[in-house]
């Protein structure tokens, strides 16, 4: 495991792109699971149980008919 | 009701602007895989070092835009469960199993073999190296076919039966689902135009440096296979997209209607080139494959949606019925159930107040189909130009030909876009094609909430791409081949 990140870091080391990148893919991946997951995509049934959700879905679904 | 209408929007521009901007990444993935893939089997076969050299070049390319493209279709799968909820419980496990394959197969495939590509020409041995970087590209491929796979069940729902008490549809033909023609069709036509995208770029790229008289034979010989691989993926885009017009004509009519500005049906249909210039007959054999097809307009099939909905409003009052019975009464519930089982095919149709609603935003469907049919003919035009100035064994290529070959670059993006336009701006106002309208399969939110993100990832997705564009550019000029 030791040698395989140690492949990784050179392989981004010999390249001036790569540091760009590695900054770029963990912003991104830091901004999608722990701020928009978190803050903006709560599931919105979540926490219910199956048969809560297809009474709310159910009752959704009647509100719009 | 105007809050609700906002939200709808809100929410349909936000999928809309993720999933265009997840398709900016996605084609150009799965088309430079294809082609790294071929310069490599090139290097292992012929055992010629500059085959070697230029495969880690586009492999450079396709890692820039791997790693910025990376995890942004995930956020399709946030708006699920947030913004479109009724719908992501209405589907059960029918969507989700794709999706979920799609992610362990991606996961599997992409996460073992994309790093030993990158990280392992100087581990692997060349054969091995190169079976990483096939592997890798077929993982994409296949990730690819699961998605599909998920959105023509939506343009095309089989395979399932809704069940009253879960509110869900379960599956009951998983060979349905996944192999039903609507998804083949669907996964040839996308894939293919997605190594379109990936020859184009590479001809582009190549054109560039030609223009410079930089790195001259790297480009001639990439040029080259682009052409190939550009040309007959362009002819499998066409004959999947005809398959694709027979699929649409049976299954979403109103689609094809929109998309031709057809508002009376009838047979030796005539093709609109433009508004006002008409072709006769070409509709009808697009459609059906026969002079005498009979295709329907936009007033036949609203004329048709009046019955369906009818019998859609029947089937959410047996629903209703059902719901209202199925603890207290269980012989009246087994009597609506079966009543319900009768007309659930127009369950959506419910949901509709008039059949005016049952047209989709026809200038939009009519013009994006003309777009993508232009782009895809020109790209073809100036690829063939390319294979016939190398068939004559031309010592350059004009400059004219070198500068449109470098414009097809964004060319064709604006066709991939508008495909994509056509298929899911023609089939509203359904979000599952006869079961369920938009309206009804949104979450209870705050518009705000949906605006807040919606310029969120506008801004994001935005700094994305313009990074992509900057590191791709920057790693193009600093590019010199041995």
């Amino acid at each position: 495991m030791a040698t395989f990140f140690r492949h990784v870091r050179a392989f981004f080391r010999q390249r001036p792109t790569g540091s760009w990148l590695v900054a770029i893919v963990c912003l991104k991946l830091f901004v999608m699971f722990a701020i928009l997951r978190v803050f903006f995509f709560k599931p919105a049934m979540g926490g219910m149980s199956a048969e809560e959700k297809a009474n709310t879905v159910s009752e959704n679904i009647f509100r719009n008919e | 009701m105007v809050l609700l209408e906002s939200l709808i929007g809100w929410s349909r521009a936000q999928f809309a602007l993720t999933a265009a901007y997840h398709w900016l990444f996605v084609p150009l993935t799965l088309g430079l895989a294809l082609i790294m893939g071929i310069m490599e089997t090139l290097y292992v076969t012929k055992k010629d070092d500059f085959w070697r050299g230029t495969a880690k070049f586009w492999q450079k390319l396709f890692g820039i835009n791997f790693a910025i493209g990376v995890a942004t279709g995930l956020i399709l799968e946030f708006e699920f469960g947030t913004n479109w909820s009724n719908y992501s419980w209405f589907v059960g496990d029918i969507f989700g199993a794709p999706l979920a394959i799609e992610g362990i197969v991606a996961f599997f495939l992409e996460a073992t073999f994309l790093p030993l590509m990158f990280f392992g020409w100087k581990k692997l041995s060349p054969k091995w190296h190169l079976a990483a970087t096939w592997l890798g590209g077929l993982g994409a491929t296949i990730s690819a076919w699961w998605i599909l796979v998920a959105n023509a069940w939506m343009q095309h729902p089989v395979g399932m039966a809704f069940n009253p008490v879960t509110v869900r549809n379960e599956m009951v033909s998983f060979a349905d689902v996944a192999l039903q023609g609507m998804a083949v069709t669907k996964f040839l036509h996308t894939v293919s135009s997605a190594w379109m995208t990936g020859a184009v770029f590479v001809v582009g790229v190549c054109c560039w440096y030609l223009l410079r008289k930089r790195n001259e034979e790297m480009a001639r010989r990439s040029l080259r296979i682009a052409v190939i691989v550009g040309i007959a993926s362009t002819f499998i885009v066409m004959g999947t997209g005809d398959r694709s017009g027979v699929e649409i004509a049976k299954h979403q009519p109103m689609k094809l209607a929109a998309a031709e500005g057809l508002m009376d049906g009838g047979t030796q249909a005539p093709f609109s080139i433009v508004p006002g210039i008409e072709v006769p007959g070409v509709l009808s054999i697009l459609a059906t494959h026969d002079l005498n097809g009979y295709v329907p307009g936009i007033n036949d099939l609203k004329r048709e949606g009046e019955a369906k909905m009818a019998r859609g409003r029947q089937a959410l009052e047996d629903f209703r019925l059902f719901r209202e019975t199925m603890d207290t009464d269980s012989a009246a519930a087994a009597v609506h159930a079966q009543k319900l089982a009768e007309n659930v095919e127009f369950f959506g149709y419910g949901h509709i107040e008039n059949a005016d609603q049952l047209v989709p935003p026809v200038p939009i469907v009519f013009w994006a189909f003309r777009v993508m049919v232009g782009a895809g003919g020109l790209l073809l035009l100036v690829l063939l130009l390319f294979l016939w100035f190398e068939w004559k064994r031309k010592e350059e290529f004009p400059k004219w030909l070198l500068h449109a070959g470098l414009w097809s670059i964004p060319l064709v993006y604006i066709a991939g876009q508008a495909g994509w336009a056509v298929a899911e701006v023609g089939r509203q106002p359904w979000i599952i094609q006869d079961l369920m309208p938009v309206n009804a399969a949104i979450s209870e939110l705050p518009s705000s909430n949906v605006i807040v993100t919606f310029f969120l990832f506008l801004l994001i997705f935005t700094a994305l791409l313009i990074a992509e564009i900057k590191i791709m550019c920057k790693a193009i000029k600093n590019h010199e081949a041995l």
